[in-house]
């Protein structure tokens, strides 16, 4: 009798358990993808594609007395008619001119090395990595949370569904005290120091 | 089921908008009078720890998580470091270029070797050019803005 009720709520737990799965897959593969990206960001930018590109003109004569009324001619050096937004000097041989979306030209006066650069952004991977840092405002908190749950729920209905010695109280207690094993080991080993 | 599917549709058309969209960042800005940024630069004791709000042009943004922008100062050669706290404000690429009003407390951001090598081997990395360790050599110090706020025009 004992064994039949176990096996009517395991076999619940398995249906909701498939059930639950199929809703959660999408969402799970997007937050694992955009969180392998997001851990390396400053090796790979999951967020823009920055696109430069360099150009030669003659040098300035004299880079220190470049101002702003000479941007027009160095522009037309290169073909560019576009209305720049802002001019900065970072030092006194380097110009660098701005247009609209970010767009940046970094003119060394003194070799006539042009450098123009765009960062473009990624729409699909820039989208999710916003939705994996919360940026979506308060309805995706919401949908999130509730998301979590069902991955908690997803946790212990997949520890729970199986019997015997492919079980948790089979073999499946070793597997799941390591895997909670390396997170502590690091907690007290890396982040105590 | 098709009026679920409509509200979820809804909602997948609607969150991504609601993201680029706004100019306002983090709690915006509240102080009137502002402080130009070659002041703070000429007297830092006398403006550390103050919140200030400071305008400018945006020179340059952290284009890996949108963490820190750069604004020009009102005198050439010199721009200041907008730091806010990851995640909570994210500054956009297409910021750059564009005239940016600041609220935040000034503070001298202190950096030992170890930290300003990382903290220049990521800028670097963020703007595509190439870093030498070596070039670090001992301790860091520069001002900064840690802001609470921000509106870009």
């Amino acid at each position: 009798m004992g064994e039949r009720q176990g096996g009517g709520w395991r076999h619940l737990l398995r249906s909701l358990h498939r059930d639950v799965g199929y809703l959660c897959v999408g969402l799970t593969v997007a937050y694992a993808l955009t969180g392998v990206l997001l851990n390396h960001i400053h090796d790979w930018n999951s967020n823009y594609r920055v696109e430069s590109v360099a150009r030669a003109v003659a040098p300035f004569p004299d880079p220190p007395s470049f101002g702003d009324g000479d941007v027009p001619g160095l522009l037309g050096m290169i073909g560019e008619k576009e209305t720049p937004t802002g001019i900065f000097r970072p030092d006194p041989g380097t110009v660098q001119i701005f247009f609209q979306g970010g767009r940046r030209i970094t003119a060394d006066l003194r070799t006539g090395r042009l450098e123009g650069e765009v960062a473009r952004r990624r729409p699909v991977l820039g989208a999710l990595n916003a939705l994996h840092l919360n940026r979506a405002g308060r309805a995706w908190t919401i949908f999130s949370d509730l998301y979590a749950a069902a991955l908690a729920f997803l946790a212990v209905t997949g520890a729970l569904v199986l019997q015997g010695r492919e079980g948790l109280a089979g073999r499946g207690w070793r597997l799941a005290i390591l895997g909670v094993a390396v997170p502590v080991l690091l907690i007290l080993v890396v982040l105590s120091r | 089921m098709s009026r679920t599917f409509s509200i979820l549709l809804t909602l997948f058309l609607v969150l991504p908008a609601g993201v680029v969209a706004g100019t306002d960042y983090g709690a915006g800005v509240t102080l009137k009078q502002a402080t130009s940024v070659s002041d703070i630069f000429a007297a830092p004791a006398a403006y550390a720890g103050k919140t200030v709000k400071i305008k400018g042009l945006v020179v340059d943004v952290c284009t890996a998580r949108g963490c820190w922008l750069d604004l020009a100062s009102d005198k050439p050669y010199e721009k200041i470091r907008v730091k806010v706290e990851d995640g909570v404000i994210v500054f956009p690429a297409s910021a750059r270029g564009r005239q940016a009003a600041v609220q935040g407390v000034v503070e001298t951001m202190r950096m030992c070797p170890d930290e300003a090598r990382r903290f220049r081997e990521a800028e670097a990395k963020a703007k595509g050019v190439r870093f030498d360790p070596a070039s670090i050599t001992g301790t860091e110090s520069s001002l900064a803005i840690r802001a609470t706020g921000a509106v870009i025009e």
